[in-house]
């Protein structure tokens, strides 16, 4: 090696080292846990205010009066043959809430967020009549027919716009009721856990 | 990658091992090599050296992180997105992460720059990820906290420094134990 060749080759030595001796890194590993995570919105009440006409047309009536045709009799005294047809059966409503319930979740991979739910109090009284409620179905917002109790999708995250909407959907019994008023007690439970 | 600010003053210019190699050294390089000629104790001779622990468990995201203060129920309209009050950006403060064990005489005379980078699990920079499921991964913003004189004894200086993990939980859907390497960086100006 000449000298021009070896005072270069220091020179590029120590340029190549200062970084090394002016600063100097060191690392950790850092760990953090995420639980896993579920927030449930709900009502915790919940109000049908039901009108004469809303209450004729859960009987499958456009309103509170019904034409059922003209008839002639033949004497002052007859039968006019009112039947009440087109009648449905107060013990076979269903009542749809939409966006009854709301989550938001974090879950372990592999897990999904499942919302169940139930009525466990079936009973709505005014002191004197009872409406019954049965059969809580559910399902995601807008999806498709309601058949069963729980649903499952995959966790959502935390976001503003990662929230999971849901439907509720139960089937309601008017045949025992014969007063009008304020019918209170009833409840559906809402359950949302990640499986 | 995040600097930290500069502590203390700068007082000490140029590239401190090229003015130690070389003849022709300027004003920088005098001041360092008469430094280095007094008279020392044997630990004030001593190298420098940055401590991290080799490892941080960063304290676990819990619901009172994410739920409004002061309770665990927040309000529903029923309306999609309308949902308020969860918070997604969680602080986590690691103080006194790392110490630069010093000569007592350099804290005075030298400026330190710390810069900060960390890589999630799988590589992603600015990021803890989470090894049990791709893709998952948080990102983080580092908040330098520092760098501070710890104590001076026996001719050592400790300096010591931190930083903040500003983590957004937006769109995190997946729960376990996120993962990174927090690379620091101190280096002398």
């Amino acid at each position: 090696m000449n000298r021009k060749l070896f005072v270069l080759a220091l020179f590029a030595l120590a340029v190549a080292a200062a970084p090394t001796m002016a600063q100097q890194t060191a690392q950790t590993q850092v760990n953090m846990n995420m639980p896993s995570f579920v927030v449930l919105y709900y009502r915790n009440a919940v109000t049908f205010d039901i009108s004469e006409a809303q209450l004729a047309s859960l009987v499958g009536h456009a309103s509170g009066t019904v034409d059922e045709g003209s008839t002639t009799l033949n004497d002052f005294s007859g039968d006019a043959g009112v039947t009440g047809s087109g009648f449905t059966e107060p013990s076979s409503l269903s009542g749809t809430v939409t966006n009854f319930w709301g989550v938001r979740s974090i879950g372990a991979p592999g897990e999904q967020t499942q919302v169940s739910v139930s009525v466990t109090t079936g009973t709505i009284s005014n002191g004197t009549d009872t409406i019954a409620i049965s059969n809580a179905l559910t399902r995601t917002a807008g999806g498709g027919a309601f058949s069963a109790s729980s649903v499952t999708f995959a966790p959502t995250g935390l976001g503003a716009g990662n929230i999971q909407l849901g439907d509720v959907q139960f089937d309601v019994d008017l045949s025992g009721v014969s007063s009008s008023g304020a019918y209170t007690g009833g409840v559906v439970e809402v359950t949302a856990q990640n499986i | 990658m995040v600097r930290g600010r500069i502590f203390p003053p700068l007082l000490l210019a140029g590239c401190l091992v090229c003015g130690a190699a070389s003849e022709g050294a300027d004003a920088g390089t005098a001041k360092r090599r008469a430094l280095d000629e007094r008279p020392a104790s044997p630990s004030a001779l001593a190298p420098e050296r940055l401590l991290l622990p080799g490892h941080v468990d960063v304290e676990p995201i819990r619901a009172g992180d994410l739920l409004p203060a002061g309770g665990a129920t927040i309000s529903f309209d029923g309306a999609r997105g309308a949902v308020a009050g969860l918070r997604t950006r969680v602080l986590r403060r690691l103080d006194g992460l790392w110490r630069f064990d010093v000569p007592a005489e350099r804290t005075t005379d030298a400026a330190l720059q710390v810069e900060y980078e960390l890589r999630g699990a799988d590589g992603r920079r600015d990021a803890l990820s989470l090894p049990d499921a791709d893709g998952a991964w948080i990102p983080v913003r580092l908040q330098p906290v520092g760098p501070r004189l710890l104590r001076s004894w026996n001719g050592r200086s400790w300096l010591e420094g931190g930083v903040i993990l500003d983590l957004d939980l937006e769109d995190v859907r997946h729960a376990g134990t996120y993962r990174g390497t927090l690379f620091v960086t101190v280096s002398r100006l």
